[in-house]
């Protein structure tokens, strides 16, 4: 069986960035009230079986559209956005920031209050993930005439490239939370 | 919206028939059997009216299995023939009892599939038997509690339990005879029981520390869906432990050896246990062992103090799941305390100060798993149509392959809702590569060697092809026991690889095979009455399913002649169950309904996908 409904279609949304998360939890919840396997224990293999391999494209559906940066990545690569192909960020003050992040970051362990700092920094990624969220709806949401979708898919990308950076320091930011305070 | 369902006339529906299931909770120390009676789950009583069955069996020579109280009693008797605590072995290879040694003291032998067998007087015995002694022990219970045949049960495994357990839980219930509808997670049937109970709706923490195994969930409840954000915990942490620690202080206290004699041992463990279950009512308890040749005190302070190191393992186990469901525990409505180990106070002070609220401790411990699986077992057979009750649970532990240089790649990351599947495409080495090896591992180190391996599969008859030109899609499929399948599928040429599956720790499905047959060895009647009776129950099943099918959707979605094809093979069908003796000639007749109903069955599921997204959400697109 192939499955290649669009997530979107699959929760009856309409393709936005812009969603009421909310909302897709209870349309989420609606289709696996529907197809759990566990409203299949007396049905036919076949049927158990597909249920099976339904509700996981559903969950995989959910968990991509649920998250920020996975749902402007799953926008873009329906727009044909190859995200294996590396790609450079240009923005170099971006890059500089990036830069001052990581030695922030790294600076953690010796500071005096260690706690506050990993706070302070955490704090600071996430503002900045929430800003990039925010720019990328005002560009994925705009009603493009066919020769700015080029252009804003470039621009789109960029974003989005800028978001995966952040993301990945705030995911070694909690690893060092952990290990620092030791759980 | 369920919209309501309607026969044809002249085609009522036969008047519904209750079904018969059990939930099972299969513990470490103790087990139970519940089931729902006039809509409420309560625990089916043995003829002394006790609830909890010891899950210790002893074996004998020449006679059967005793399993329960008065094989408890035996223990420290006939240490080496009394097994107790059987569930820390499920799933464990022979290399690992060197770790479990300390707390078992039985003669283990390595056997089939790298699994430790327990040499007793009945012979070399593996873990997955004993788990099958005590489960038939239960569905006795249960039959008698219920007044007949089971038709299914839900059996609860801890919430950490890797891949490798619950296959040794599902082979156990095999073995045993019984058909299982569901595996399900200690804490979501305990968060069932609670939840139903009392109406919740919002995010709760289910603690449960049990005898050998420690859970913690965080689930988000809201209309009758048990969503599991994450979970976590420790497969070998329990009231074992603190039971051991007891044991190791009173060692000290004594000047003894660490090792000593396991009937001694036993007896340790045993005073050990009493004065932990003293300290919850008392300050001080006193303890004399004549065996030991020992007597002295032991305070609640310096049981706290033994203890901790214990809790400390928890709390850091809560703080990961509450982090990784992300929330703080100011967002916890309520905590759950289960398991017979929150009895003792220390512990509910520990979880009282971390969630800084007071932990609900109203519910017995000791039940309300038993009582959560009833539930589940009552609805997954059938007997709540219209319930719109529904759990969503995830793997507590990453699943991943071995990469170059002993590295992990994560291919599916732990707290992922089941069922989950996530493919991987991979390519060859070298020239004309035509098989390919691969390491399943669980957990969440990056290093093979620090992570559980699951198994390893060889893909072969790949097309021989230049290095890097064929195209291996390599698919992890977790169902919803949280149980991992994986195929391979050669995409160039369309090859399905051929997939070998060798358990790390564990019997294969062949060995399994010959467990059920050997049990059966001395009389080939019963053997063939029993795959009979086995296959008859299966055929039955696709029987139901197919009339279900065809009264609901027949004529919709098949054209004449498909419709009367499947008629014609459902008759054909029916025909050979009421006259074949022959269990292999009804299993042939069914796999042929199967197969001629495939079709008819992903065209069912497509409508039904269509169904639900055409049925509402109207105004959603109106609107724009």
């Amino acid at each position: 069986m192939e499955i290649n409904q669009k997530y979107f279609e699959l929760f009856g949304l309409k393709e936005s960035y812009d969603l009421d998360v909310h909302e897709l939890r209870g349309f989420y919840q609606e289709l696996q009230l529907k197809f759990h396997p566990d409203r299949y224990v007396d049905a036919s293999d076949a049927e158990q079986r597909l249920s099976v391999q339904y509700t996981s494209y559903i969950n995989d559906a959910y968990e991509t559209l649920r998250n920020p940066l996975p749902r402007a990545m799953y926008m873009l690569q329906l727009m044909g956005v190859d995200f294996e192909h590396e790609t450079t960020i240009r923005d170099s003050d971006f890059l500089i920031q990036q830069m001052h992040l990581r030695e922030q970051l790294e600076g953690v362990r010796q500071h005096a209050r260690p706690d506050d700092a990993l706070q302070q920094f955490l704090e600071h990624v996430r503002r900045e993930l929430r800003q990039l969220e925010t720019d990328f709806g005002d560009i994925a949401n705009v009603e493009e005439t066919e020769e700015e979708v080029e252009l804003d898919l470039v621009e789109a990308e960029q974003v989005v490239r800028k978001m995966q950076f952040l993301s990945k320091l705030e995911k070694e930011a909690v690893k060092l939370e952990s290990e620092l305070f030791d759980y | 919206m369920a919209l309501l369902q309607i026969a044809e006339p002249g085609k009522s529906q036969a008047p519904h028939q209750r079904k018969l299931a059990v939930g099972i909770d299969l513990g470490t120390t103790n087990s139970l059997v519940a089931t729902v009676r006039s809509g409420t789950p309560e625990v089916i009583q043995g003829t002394a009216g006790d609830a909890l069955i010891p899950s210790v069996v002893q074996y004998r020579e020449n006679a059967g299995p005793i399993v329960g109280a008065e094989a408890k009693a035996a223990v420290t008797d006939k240490p080496l023939d009394t097994i107790v605590s059987v569930k820390r072995l499920m799933g464990k290879g022979y290399s690992d009892v060197d770790e479990l040694a300390h707390h078992m003291p039985y003669l283990f032998v390595e056997g089939k599939g790298n699994v430790p067998y327990v040499q007793t007087a009945a012979g070399a015995i593996s873990p997955v038997q004993v788990s099958a002694d005590i489960l038939r022990s239960l569905s006795d219970r249960g039959c008698d509690g219920v007044g007949g045949d089971l038709d299914g049960v839900v059996i609860t495994v801890p919430a950490y339990f890797d891949d490798a357990q619950r296959q040794a839980t599902k082979d156990a219930a095999r073995l045993a005879g019984l058909h299982v509808l569901r595996l399900l997670n200690e804490p979501t049937a305990a968060a069932v029981a609670y939840g139903l109970e009392h109406g919740e709706e919002g995010v709760i923490a289910v603690y449960d520390l049990g005898g050998g195994t420690f859970d913690v969930s965080i689930l988000q409840l809201s209309k009758g869906v048990f969503q599991v954000l994450s979970t976590g915990g420790d497969s070998a942490l329990g009231g074992d432990h603190f039971d051991l620690a007891v044991v190791d202080w009173i060692k000290s206290q004594a000047n003894a050896v660490a090792t000593v004699d396991p009937a001694v041992q036993r007896i340790l463990m045993v005073h050990a246990c009493a004065a932990k279950e003293g300290l919850t009512e008392n300050d001080v308890v006193d303890l004399d062992i004549p065996e030991f040749g020992w007597t002295g005190q032991l305070s609640r302070t310096q049981f706290e103090s033994l203890i901790a190191p214990l809790l400390d393992k928890t709390i850091r186990a809560v703080r990961r799941a509450l982090r990784d469901a992300q929330i703080t525990s100011d967002d916890v409505k309520d905590v759950v305390m289960v398991g017979g180990s929150t009895r003792v106070p220390h512990v509910r002070e520990r979880v009282r100060s971390l969630f800084n609220q007071e932990p609900l401790v109203h519910l017995d411990p000791d039940t309300v798993v038993a009582l959560g699986a009833a539930t589940q077992a009552d609805i997954l057979v059938g007997n709540k149509p219209d319930g719109e009750m529904l759990l969503l649970d995830v793997i507590p532990l990453s699943l991943g392959l071995e990469t170059m240089g002993g590295l992990v790649e994560t291919i599916i990351s732990r707290n992922t809702t089941i069922p989950a599947a996530k493919a991987q495409d991979f390519t060859t080495y070298k020239d004309g590569q035509t098989a390919m090896a691969i390491h399943v591992l669980q957990g969440e180190r990056d290093l093979v060697t620090d992570c559980r391996s699951l198994g390893r599969f060889e893909l072969r008859d790949i097309p021989p092809m230049a290095a890097g030109a064929a195209h291996i899609r390599v698919t992890f499929q977790v169902d919803a026991d949280g149980l991992l399948s994986v195929t391979a599928k050669e995409k160039s040429s369309g090859v399905e690889a051929h997939v070998e599956v060798k358990p790390s720790y564990g019997l294969g499905d062949e060995q399994i095979v010959d467990m059920i047959q050997d049990s059966y060895a001395h009389a080939e009647d019963d053997k063939t009455a029993r795959m009979l009776r086995e296959q008859q129950v299966d055929t039955d099943r696709l029987l139901g399913a197919v009339q279900v099918a065809l009264d609901a959707d027949g004529e919709r979605l098949l054209c004449q002649q498909e419709l009367q094809q499947i008629q014609e093979a459902v008759a054909l069908l029916q025909k050979i169950r009421g006259e074949s003796l022959e269990p292999s000639i009804l299993r042939q007749a069914t796999e042929q309904l199967a197969k001629s109903t495939d079709n008819f069955a992903s065209r069912r599921m497509d409508d039904g996908i269509k169904q639900a997204l055409s049925g509402h959400r109207v105004e959603e697109f109106g609107g724009e």
